[in-house]
């Protein structure tokens, strides 16, 4: 079975090394790691390129959801069966990913999310992020009675029949809560587990006040939107 | 009836307008797929300012009192439907970049790391 960690990164030459690193270290599970970097313009590249990852160079920045699509799309050339999504800024604990794998394996679930939110341990985020974040999740219940206490958590695995259908079509800018959205309405099984997410060590996290606006305004029409497309199928030309 | 006036200047900038267009079209500084609405846009302005009867005309059939607004209006119209198609245009064009530059990134890993095995 092949598994590929998909590593979106923009300025994390802080974090990128550690990281990597890290998931070296999980020997239980075997996989590659493919590193995206999002147009840096620190030295991201050269960092994961020292420790010898595999790097992937956006010549022009695309934002979160243009990086993750690249990396669905290289897990789809290559023939993965399994894809997982860890965040560049060391958030994501790699002795995870054995538990988030387990369920596709076991064909228990397609898609499996890991939830800071399920045993609430480790950091839990900031309070206004976690507005937010209940808000979202109440949405996605509302919509498609599907329960997920994280939907904004990047940290994701995903069966081959999803990589396939997330390198054709992917959402551009915080993707997280509508993809959840778009693959139930393709009817996929979504599952969570808990993990335990640390703060972010150094770098920047993207997020503030009036970003954080447009992204509630901008998600909330992206999933309503979403439930008027047809129930079963790939959005035409790709993702806008 | 529309102000002798406002015919002048219709008939001038429709004019200069419509020739401008037409000329960076042949020069191919123009796609026409993508003028075509302004083409049509601004031989509509010319029609209405060469004949000022077709837009007393048109004000009587949406029972608009006078024919400056009614000019105004398909002016207004026009505008929007341009920048509309501007939009549609640029949605769809985001959506290649995005995939150009994604397959760009692909191919240069693929690249290096063909490079890496020769080198080997």
């Amino acid at each position: 079975m092949k598994i590929l960690v998909i590593v979106p990164a923009y300025n994390e030459a802080d974090n990128i090394q550690n990281l990597i690193m890290s998931l070296r270290h999980e020997i239980e599970v075997e996989f590659d790691i493919v590193v995206i970097n999002d147009c840096s313009t620190d030295s991201t590249s050269n960092a994961a390129f020292e420790v010898g990852a595999n790097v992937i160079d956006l010549p022009c920045n695309l934002g979160i959801g243009g990086a993750v699509q690249t990396g669905y799309k290289y897990a789809y050339k290559h023939n993965y069966d399994i894809a997982i999504q860890v965040d560049g800024d060391g958030q994501h604990n790699p002795k995870f990913i054995k538990d988030l794998i387990e369920p596709i394996i076991l064909k228990k679930a397609d898609f499996v999310i890991g939830s800071r939110f399920l045993e609430r341990e480790g950091f839990q985020s900031s309070a206004l992020r976690r507005i937010g974040i209940v808000y979202f999740s109440k949405i996605i219940y509302l919509l498609t009675k599907q329960k997920v206490t994280d939907p904004t958590s990047g940290f994701r695995a995903c069966n081959a029949s999803i990589i396939k259908m997330f390198a054709n079509s992917y959402p551009i800018d915080y993707p997280e809560p509508e993809t959840i959205v778009f693959l139930k309405r393709n009817e996929f099984t979504i599952k969570e587990i808990p993990v335990v997410m640390e703060e972010r060590v150094g770098g920047v996290s993207s997020i503030n006040l009036l970003k954080s606006v447009y992204y509630m305004v901008k998600v909330s029409i992206a999933i309503l939107i979403d439930l008027m497309r047809d129930r079963k199928g790939v959005i035409k030309n790709g993702s806008v | 009836m529309v102000p002798f006036k406002l015919h002048i200047i219709l008939i001038i900038i429709s004019s200069v307008g419509f020739l401008f267009i037409l000329n960076l079209i042949r020069r191919n500084k123009l796609e026409l797929k993508f003028s075509l609405i302004w083409f049509f846009f601004s031989l509509f302005l010319l029609l209405v300012g060469l004949f000022p009867n077709l837009s007393v005309l048109i004000s009587l059939l949406f029972g608009i009192e006078t024919p400056v607004n009614t000019i105004f209006l398909i002016v207004h119209f026009g505008t929007i439907s341009t920048l509309f198609s501007l939009t549609i245009a640029l949605s769809r064009s985001h959506v290649r970049n995005k995939n150009i530059i994604q397959e760009m990134g692909l191919l240069k890993q693929e690249i290096s790391e063909l490079k890496n095995k020769l080198e080997r």
